[in-house]
């Protein structure tokens, strides 16, 4: 049949194929942008310059999907490991563990689930409420940090933590990394790679390590920001929901 | 009353100074054990992520507890104006503050950063009950030295009332912030509790009277003077009411949390399946702490004598001790639920009862504080008129 | 005279002695290490500090007080007065090519606070040494030596932009 045929059935079945052309075309490009959505979004995010204070304009947060969560895989830890020099020294009673990789089981049906977990970055902080020189405190922008100037170590925000996220520093420590300040005596915990995200790197250390898309990091306020949608759609719990912290960390897959 | 001679200890034989060493000798131990906590960190120490506070946590909580108890002596005589307790009022001040001392000493040295004890007192966060604590521990030394002053200096003593009830109701707000520093927390099943503030407050007054009564009774053996049965048996009843009432408070506690599905696991370790916990709350708090030493109180036999009522005392004391044992360490032991209805594992102790086994030098930096309390109390003994010459039933209870 | 006397004198002059001695220390503290030209040494890099050097000498302790406040509770990363940046030019390798750590004299810091005899409490928690002599590739040695800047090191930079 010649292209160029002008009968009006041809027309019509011109623009039948015209208007399906254009769905397919459109089809595939939507999901070649999702799939390539991340990257250009990491790239097109406004880094913060370096002399802007935060504010509470952005909320940062996790999203966690347990399904894609590997059995075994500690990628995620050994990433926030490195990223902050933390290292083995006297067992794992006493070794820091911002982030670490819990299995949970049901005990009726035998579901198994997987996911990391790390300090949730709650709106509510326990830790903060409690600690007696204002150490413990959460940024403008939703990230909850220690102070370890003003922090005594009295640890009273490591009983208050409903996820036991915090860690003392039990011994003398040597050789940290400039991105993360730590010492004896003093409490730490995740800092949601606080360092990159002032910095615009738009990723946490565990978010980026994650080879399972498990972990996604993003602003909780930016309505069209991945975590966002990816929220939307999906929903995400908290855990320990009960205790209306409204963590910056959801899950999913729960 | 009017006859009441109050007099300082002599203080200058051998057994007196010897005495003073052994204080001493703990002292040393203690400051040895903060040292090297200091300087090595405490990894040391038995504390660990997990259970976060403990022994030394535990006698600083006990010693701070008593404290608050040991001033009810001095607080029935001024506040409630029972004549029978005012002879017996001074000592209670003096025992209270030292108390307060040493359970301070204990707590502020096992900080992780014990050098910025400045920092503590300058920054506040006024929404922590730890920082509350922070104001009414030093308040109270303020407070009860005023009170104390109404009462040995004849110039101030028509304020001994007002001061004393300015004290008595410091302290209890004192110690309604101590167990409100339990009681305020969400995070775990053993705490999260309003009955925690009010029971630590009947904590305080079976604690604080039974050292109260050792060291009474020790003060007057030990310096020959006389005490009269009067004055013991008053004492030694009202200690009673005190463990019936604690012992009715940790009931309280217990049964209310049995009743909630949420806190059988919880229960069930401590009551049953937590071994060393389980051991020191059985034996510890409710056979020697409790039971026995209300045996020894109402019992007609062993009432009448004093060994069995020091006994009795010392009972308390060690029953005090495993009690806090079992909040502290036996609340940080049992795991946090993460996700309701699932098990977790992982490499940070989830799901999973965390051991405990406390260090030596958490003992020695405890064990520290309760010498700084005896060697303040015995040295004010010496250089103030604490005791009256004579509490013989003819002096103390004279219409008898 | 009698024994109250002497001991009386006896520790006047051991007061008086240490008096005298501290001052003496005091007046003859010279600062950081200098080489015969009077240049600091190790060299610092950069023509000069973001701030006169009697006036840092006398106010560093504040400005990096404030500055840490600001970036910790603020986020604000500027150049300036950050702590990251003075360790960036002040701690350079000596003579031998090897940057000193804190506990040695020849650190930039410890130089002058060990003359001061005034604590220092940072690296206790904070790093000691430059920016590129850490290596956050994950599997490597992270304190190999890695002088060239890549896009695994921590953000700051070298290159003075002023504020």
């Amino acid at each position: 049949m010649s292209p160029k045929n002008t009968k009006p059935e041809m027309n019509e079945t011109n623009k039948i194929d015209q208007y399906r052309r254009k769905l397919l075309g459109g089809s595939a490009a939507a999901v070649a942008g999702l799939t390539l959505a991340p990257g250009l979004i990491l790239n097109t995010v406004q880094a913060k310059s370096a002399d802007q204070a935060v504010s509470n304009k952005n909320r940062w947060g996790l999203l966690i999907d347990t399904k894609r969560c590997a059995d075994g895989c500690t990628d995620c830890v050994t990433a926030c490991n490195t990223e902050h020099g933390l290292r083995e020294i006297h067992g794992p009673a006493t070794d820091a563990q911002w982030i670490r990789n819990v299995t949970l089981k049901n005990k009726s049906t035998g579901h198994t689930v997987n996911m990391p977990v790390m300090c949730q970055h709650c709106e509510n902080p326990p830790c903060v409420d409690v600690c007696p020189t204002g150490a413990s405190f959460k940024r403008d922008d939703g990230i909850v940090l220690v102070d370890k100037h003003i922090c005594i170590g009295c640890r009273y925000c490591m009983m208050a933590c409903p996820y036991k996220a915090r860690n003392f520093i039990h011994e003398v420590l040597t050789d940290q990394l400039p991105v993360a300040p730590r010492g004896k005596g003093t409490v730490e915990s995740c800092t949601l790679c606080v360092h990159k995200v002032d910095n615009g790197d738009g990723t946490t250390a565990c978010a980026d390590a994650c080879k399972h898309g498990a972990i996604t990091f993003g602003d909780l306020n930016d309505k069209n920001s991945l975590i966002s949608k990816k929220l939307e759609i999906s929903g995400g719990r908290e855990l320990r929901a009960e205790l209306g912290l409204n963590t910056g960390v959801r899950y999913q897959g729960l | 009353m009017k006859n009441i001679r109050y007099t300082s200890i002599e203080g200058n034989s051998v057994k007196f100074l010897a005495l003073l060493g052994v204080y001493g000798f703990f002292i040393l131990l203690g400051f040895y054990a903060f040292i090297t906590m200091e300087h090595e960190g405490h990894w040391i120490t038995g504390m660990t992520n997990q259970v976060i506070w403990g022994l030394p946590h535990v006698f600083a909580i006990f010693l701070i507890v008593a404290a608050s108890g040991a001033l009810n002596v001095a607080s029935i005589a001024s506040v409630f104006n029972k004549s029978f307790y005012k002879p017996l009022a001074k000592l209670s001040a003096v025992l209270s503050l030292a108390l307060l001392a040493g359970g301070l000493a204990v707590l502020l040295l096992d900080l992780g950063r014990p050098d910025r004890l400045i920092v503590a007192i300058t920054y506040y966060n006024f929404k922590s009950i730890f920082a509350w604590n922070i104001i009414l521990y030093t308040g109270f030394f303020g407070i009860v030295g005023i009170y104390l002053w109404t009462m040995l200096d004849w110039q101030v003593e028509k304020y001994k009332r007002i001061a004393g009830t300015a004290a008595f109701i410091w302290r209890l707000i004192l110690t309604t912030g101590t167990g409100s520093i339990f009681g305020f927390l969400v995070s775990r099943q053993a705490y999260d509790a309003a009955i925690m503030a009010p029971m630590f407050i009947i904590m305080s007054f079976s604690f604080g009277l039974a050292i109260y009564l050792l060291v009474l009774m020790a003060g007057y053996k030990w310096t020959g003077r006389e005490l009269g049965d009067a004055v013991i048996n008053k004492l030694k009843n009202l200690m009673g009411v005190f463990i019936a009432a604690t012992l009715y408070f940790s009931m309280a506690y217990h049964l209310t949390n049995l009743y909630a599905t949420e806190h059988h696991g919880i229960e069930a370790f401590v009551l049953m399946e937590g071994g060393v916990i389980t051991n020191m709350f059985w034996y510890g708090q409710i056979i020697l702490g409790a039971i026995i030493p209300l045996l020894i109180v109402y019992c007609p036999r062993p009432s009448k004598s004093r060994t069995m009522i020091s006994i009795a005392s010392i009972l308390v004391i060690l029953g005090g001790l495993a009690s806090l044992y079992v909040i502290l360490i036996g609340g940080q032991s049992y795991p946090m639920t993460l996700v309701p209805g699932y098990e977790a594992t992982s490499t940070f102790a989830d799901g999973v009862i965390s051991e405990y086994s406390p260090s030596i030098w958490e003992f020695m930096l405890g064990m520290g504080g309760v010498a700084i309390s005896l060697v303040i109390v015995t040295f004010a003994m010496k250089i103030f008129r604490l005791l009256p010459d004579s509490l013989s039933d003819s002096i103390a209870a004279p219409q008898k | 005279m009698n024994g109250r006397q002497l001991s009386k004198l006896l520790l006047t002059s051991a007061l008086l002695l240490w008096s005298i001695g501290s001052f003496a220390a005091g007046i003859s503290y010279s600062g950081p290490n200098r080489d015969a030209g009077g240049n600091i040494v190790p060299t610092p890099k950069g023509e000069k500090c973001v701030a006169p050097i009697a006036d840092m000498r006398a106010n560093h302790m504040d400005y990096l007080k404030h500055k840490r406040n600001e970036t910790m509770r603020q986020g604000i990363r500027t150049e300036k007065n950050s702590l990251v940046e003075c360790i960036n030019c002040h701690v350079t390798p000596g003579e031998d090519g090897k940057v000193a750590r804190i506990n040695d004299e020849k650190h930039f810091c410890a130089s002058c606070h060990r003359s001061a005899s005034v604590t220092l409490d940072c690296f206790e928690c904070h790093a000691d040494r430059p920016v590129e002599y850490f290596s956050r590739l994950p599997g490597k040695d992270v304190f190999a030596l890695n002088p060239a800047l890549s896009s695994n090191t921590p953000h700051v930079v070298l290159n003075r932009k002023g504020e």
